[in-house]
């Protein structure tokens, strides 16, 4: 997933930002409203981490503005402030979940995946592939004919995508989105090598070729 | 129009403005009948003077004329032709049909024998002494003076009767209005007090169907000045306490957000500590100590905020009247559920949920929950999903199993720092909390234990108030 992390105070951002890409996640970190307005605007995220308090303006206010102009991403709001009428004002404005700080980084992973899922159509975890593939997205596992499957982050960033929306055919940009977290440098070829290692591992019916278009995986 | 209570503004002065004219009526009433006969008295001893001395003459002339006659000389009525010297009815003149003489007259010698006498006079001499001036007798008022030659005594009397009938229809002509004049007056007087009270009972209408927690102006559409001062002082006092109040909520919310991000910050820095250490390093079990200490405090900084709140706010709903709280009930349950609090534990029948309608301020109300759900997951037993039920709108009560709390223990649940068992993990701060927010809105918290109708168990129920 791409996320769009929005928080002004560095060190919890480092500690986030860290946890997800050791996930696997996509983390662009933005410390103000206007920052992450430009990056907003440049950038199909898959999941916004919105903080409320920000020292240019109000994280609600950027949720509305961006509802407002029609985007569908999927927003957790991350705050301290933990009244029931808070929390009621964050959910009417557009927010998906509300994650109150502190919070544990296991739990934030957990509403992230199930924000992610909800999105995709599908809220269940567990997803079966052709070629004898079990996927239970929210323990992250991979069984194939029964025996666990080992994939590295970046294996599974691009394989939870497809696996999310199976039947539907991702174009090689939206894999890369997935693969590297903000201005990390992406090669020609990188999609390929990871969607060949999967084969490996998986079965090579597993991940289908559209071509000139991209991949997908039936369940 | 109607008579309010005694202890009633309108009541009061009704009473007081109805006596006090009633009694000023009465007072001048005496008044005017103390001096109509003071000067009735002193008219009609004035006419018996003027017709002592008037008649005297006339009445010696008429004595001469009939001292023939022996005995005592009668004077006729008049209408009777006097020059007839005698005085039956074929005598009589009509045209004094509606003529009656009161006055009586006794012409006495000085020995007291009478000489002369009106026909309307006994043939006895009045019962007053021969001496000039006045006198009273038994029935007559008798007025005495000296004629002749100084040897003779004109006496004129009118009977008492006569004089104390005339005062007693002035007392009636006097006092006979005021029978219809007070009813009439008081009736007056309600109404012009229930109309003067009219703005003075809208401001308390206003006040009166304004909830407890409601600390906006008291409006008034047309003040009257005594009303509007007292209106501007309430309601310069509330907006006193609304400020101290948001100062104290500013306070507890900034004070909330300061702490939690610090241990935020902390707690994600270990977590990821922990999550970068290899299996087996030596730091790896300070790591989760400290971990375990973070989300400790984590907790316990939320509870001590909480019972600020608790303590420091009013509470009650900001319309000051009831307001739905079913939604926030299940968004604190769903919350619960989600937050992986064992969600599955629990069982909530929704079916009264849209009734629940209480004057309580929603993150109060969420507190209140939230405390009594978790307090219910930690120390409930294992073997059975907690209940939470919501009764007659304005009731909720939380269930749970487990082994039942002793009596002397129960009572002091809602002690700050009091936990039932040591075995649990809690901050023996939730029921206090509860407790203190139940004690701010006229809500009730009960706790029992066992559960009623289970030999086991605890069940706290909250009585929220209604408007």
């Amino acid at each position: 997933m791409r996320i769009l992390l929005v928080e002004d105070e560095v060190m919890l951002a480092d500690a986030v930002r860290d946890h997800l890409l050791a996930a696997g996640e996509a983390v662009d970190h933005s410390a103000s409203v206007v920052d992450a307005e430009i990056m907003l605007r440049g950038t199909n995220y898959d999941v916004l981490l919105l903080d409320l308090n920000l020292p240019d303006g109000k994280g609600l206010d950027l949720l509305r503005d961006l509802r407002r102009k029609g985007s569908a991403t999927p927003c957790i709001i991350l705050t301290a402030q933990d009244q029931i009428s808070d929390r009621i004002e964050g959910l009417n404005a557009g927010a998906d979940d509300y994650l109150v700080k502190p919070f544990d980084l296991n739990e934030l992973s957990a509403r992230l995946a199930a924000v992610s899922r909800r999105y995709s159509g599908n809220p269940n975890p567990f997803v079966e592939l052709d070629g004898g593939v079990e996927v239970d997205l929210a323990g992250r596992s991979v069984l194939r004919d029964g025996a666990q499957v080992d994939l590295t982050s970046r294996e599974w960033a691009l394989f939870d995508q497809m696996v999310k929306r199976p039947g539907q055919t991702l174009s090689k940009r939206q894999l890369e989105e997935a693969l590297y977290e903000f201005g990390a440098e992406i090669e020609s070829n990188t999609v390929e090598v990871y969607v060949s290692r999967l084969r490996r591992k998986l079965g090579k019916d597993v991940i289908k070729t559209v071509r000139g278009v991209g991949y997908r995986v039936e369940g | 129009m109607k008579i309010r209570a005694q202890n009633s503004l309108q009541y009061i002065l009704t009473k007081r403005l109805t006596v006090i004219v009633a009694l000023f009526w009465v007072i001048g009433a005496a008044f005017a009948a103390y001096t109509a006969r003071h000067e009735m008295e002193e008219g009609a001893d004035t006419a018996l003077i003027e017709t002592s001395r008037r008649a005297s003459t006339l009445v010696i002339d008429y004595l001469e004329s009939h001292r023939d006659e022996g005995g005592i000389v009668v004077l006729p009525e008049p209408g009777f032709d006097v020059e007839l010297g005698d005085d039956d009815d074929s005598d009589y003149d009509e045209d004094f049909d509606d003529f009656y003489d009161f006055m009586q007259y006794q012409l006495r010698n000085a020995d007291g024998a009478v000489l002369l006498r009106s026909r309307n006079a006994p043939e006895t001499p009045f019962d007053t002494p021969l001496k000039p001036g006045f006198s009273n007798g038994d029935e007559v008022r008798v007025y005495t003076s000296v004629t002749g030659n100084g040897d003779l005594f004109m006496q004129v009397a009118e009977p008492t009767e006569h004089r104390n009938e005339a005062i007693i229809e002035t007392m009636l002509s006097q006092f006979t209005p005021l029978i219809f004049l007070i009813p009439v007056t008081i009736l007056a007087v309600v109404y012009s007090v229930t109309h003067a009270l009219t703005l003075v009972r809208q401001v308390r209408n206003e006040i009166e169907t304004r909830g407890e927690g409601n600390l906006t102006p008291i409006e008034q559409d047309d003040p009257i000045e005594e009303i509007s001062t007292i209106v501007t002082a309430v309601n310069r006092l509330m907006a006193k306490l609304e400020a101290a109040l948001s100062v104290e909520r500013s306070f507890t919310a900034n004070s909330a957000h300061e702490l939690r991000t610090p241990i935020a910050v902390a707690l994600a820095q270990t977590q990821r500590l922990l999550a970068e250490l290899p299996e087996g390093h030596a730091a790896r079990k300070r790591a989760v100590k400290t971990e375990e200490a973070l989300k400790r405090l984590s907790r316990l900084s939320e509870k001590l905020l909480q019972l600020a709140r608790a303590e420091s706010s009013g509470g009650f709903s900001p319309t000051g009247h009831n307001q739905d709280l079913g939604p926030t009930l299940n968004l604190v349950i769903e919350d619960l559920k989600r937050a992986g609090m064992d969600g599955a534990h629990i069982r909530f029948d929704p079916e009264n949920l849209a009734t629940l309608s209480v004057n309580i301020d929603l993150d109060a109300f969420a507190i209140c929950m939230r405390n009594l759900i978790e307090n219910a997951l930690k120390y409930g037993g294992d073997e059975e999903p907690l209940d939470i039920r919501v009764i007659d709108g304005h009731i909720v009560q939380v269930a749970n199993g487990g082994a039942p709390v002793r009596p002397d223990e129960l009572d002091q649940l809602t002690a700050r720092f009091k936990r039932s068992s040591s075995k649990a993990d809690g901050s023996g701060l939730g029921l206090a909390i509860v407790e203190a927010i139940a004690r701010n809105t006229k809500a009730e918290l009960k706790l029992y234990s066992p559960r009623p109708d289970h030999t086991d168990g605890f069940m706290a129920e909250l009585r929220l108030h209604q408007s």
